[in-house]
């Protein structure tokens, strides 16, 4: 027993985390709960707002289920697995909502202004979603995209998010910047798994990458 | 759930939490053992005051990170690892937890060590609001589950174990109302 658990120590010391990334967008979608995002986000950028609540603080992953729409899906998901001890995955998920017109070699969409254009960012422990993290919505940037090819578009992204600890913790959050230049593949919404958008059989499925 | 189970967790929680809020935090090693009386009727069965009484312990033993001027806030570590203790009978519920810095993922940690010690973060040394301290039961209860399965389903299955944070999540259910209603944790 004492092999196993000197064996287990050492495992977990080691470099043993590895990162999950990926950028991805989806035609004639949207996501789930829409409304619910809007509300939100007005009542954030109002300050009516600053928390999730024990109750709902599983929305910084429910969030980011997507659904069948008339708008583009731009997604970007990253899981980290920590080390081989229990409960120190992590993961962090940006879900934007672009107007399908707008979303063409040349087009850039600004933040607020572009017709309903969102962006929604979280993050948090796998294990305890929305116990810590982060979550919140762009105030203000663009996404431009650059050139299409294929089933690929380059995108560019400036955006600047406000955001707010899921539980209340005033320090945990604040300013965060998403810029960067990037390859992004589209993905049917009906191949999409748990992880990268769908209602998973367990909340797990979509916090923790396969 | 039957009636006198409910009536008995009102109890039980106006207990720990009351509690808690009385006594505050000692400057020195009670030599007696001596606390002050509770506030609220407490049953016959041995005092948990006397397992809430860590003598010396101050935020933590961390004091240049951390201040606690009211004294509550390892005391809501204490308070919720008994009130685990004392709602969630058939779990292996530590008797004391450490914490770890920058945690700010609000987790634990169930180490593989003889003894499975348990590590949370140390997002809990704040003062905490009824959403926060309904999490430190959640996490708190958590690691008390991996403590009472067999240590090798926690090697076997590091990172993905729902079945266990669904138990958690339902006894945490179970008594969130009971914390916001018992104890007078402030709002988010």
């Amino acid at each position: 027993m004492k092999k196993v658990a000197c064996l287990a120590v050492l495992l977990s010391l080691c470099a043993c985390a590895h990162l999950d990334e990926q950028w991805f967008f989806v035609r004639d979608a949207s996501v789930q709960q829409l409304s619910k995002h809007q509300q939100l986000s007005n009542a954030l950028a109002t300050n009516k707002v600053r928390s999730l609540g024990y109750d709902d603080k599983e929305f910084v992953v429910t969030g980011h289920r997507l659904t069948g729409g008339d708008d583009v899906v731009l997604a970007f998901r990253s899981f980290s697995s920590g080390s081989l001890i229990a409960d120190t995955a992590s993961f962090v998920k940006l879900t934007a909502l672009i107007p399908q017109s707008r979303f063409a070699p040349g087009s850039e969409i600004k933040i607020p202004g572009a017709d309903g254009a969102m962006a929604y960012y979280s993050s948090s422990s796998s294990n305890f979603p929305g116990a810590g993290g982060c979550f919140g919505y762009a105030s203000q940037g663009t996404m431009k995209v650059d050139g299409a090819s294929g089933q690929s578009v380059t995108v560019s992204i400036d955006l600047h998010f406000n955001l707010a600890s899921p539980l209340g913790y005033s320090d945990q959050c604040g300013e965060k910047k998403i810029q960067g230049k990037y390859i992004v593949q589209q993905l049917p919404l009906r191949e999409l798994s748990p992880w990268q958008g769908t209602a998973g059989k367990t909340l797990y499925e979509e916090t923790i990458a396969p | 759930m039957p009636r006198t189970k409910t009536a008995l967790r009102i109890l039980v929680v106006t207990w720990v939490c009351y509690s808690g809020l009385a006594f505050a935090r000692f400057i020195q090693a009670d030599p007696v053992g001596i606390v002050p009386e509770p506030t609220v009727p407490l049953p016959s069965t041995p005092s948990p005051v006397q397992k809430l009484n860590h003598l010396y312990v101050y935020v933590s033993n961390n004091p240049l990170r951390y201040t606690d001027p009211f004294g509550l806030t390892q005391q809501d570590i204490d308070n919720m690892l008994e009130l685990v203790n004392v709602t969630q009978p058939d779990l292996n519920v530590p008797s004391s937890v450490s914490t770890y810095e920058g945690g700010v993922s609000g987790g634990g940690i169930t180490w593989p060590f003889p003894g499975r010690p348990v590590s949370i973060s140390d997002i809990y040394l704040k003062q905490l609001s009824c959403d926060q301290l309904n999490q430190l039961f959640n996490v708190l209860t958590h690691e008390s589950i991996h403590r009472t399965r067999p240590f090798s389903d926690m090697i076997r299955r590091p990172i993905n174990h729902p079945d266990i944070y669904e138990d958690a999540g339902r006894r945490t259910r179970e008594v969130s109302n009971f914390i916001r209603n018992y104890c007078k944790c402030p709002s988010s």
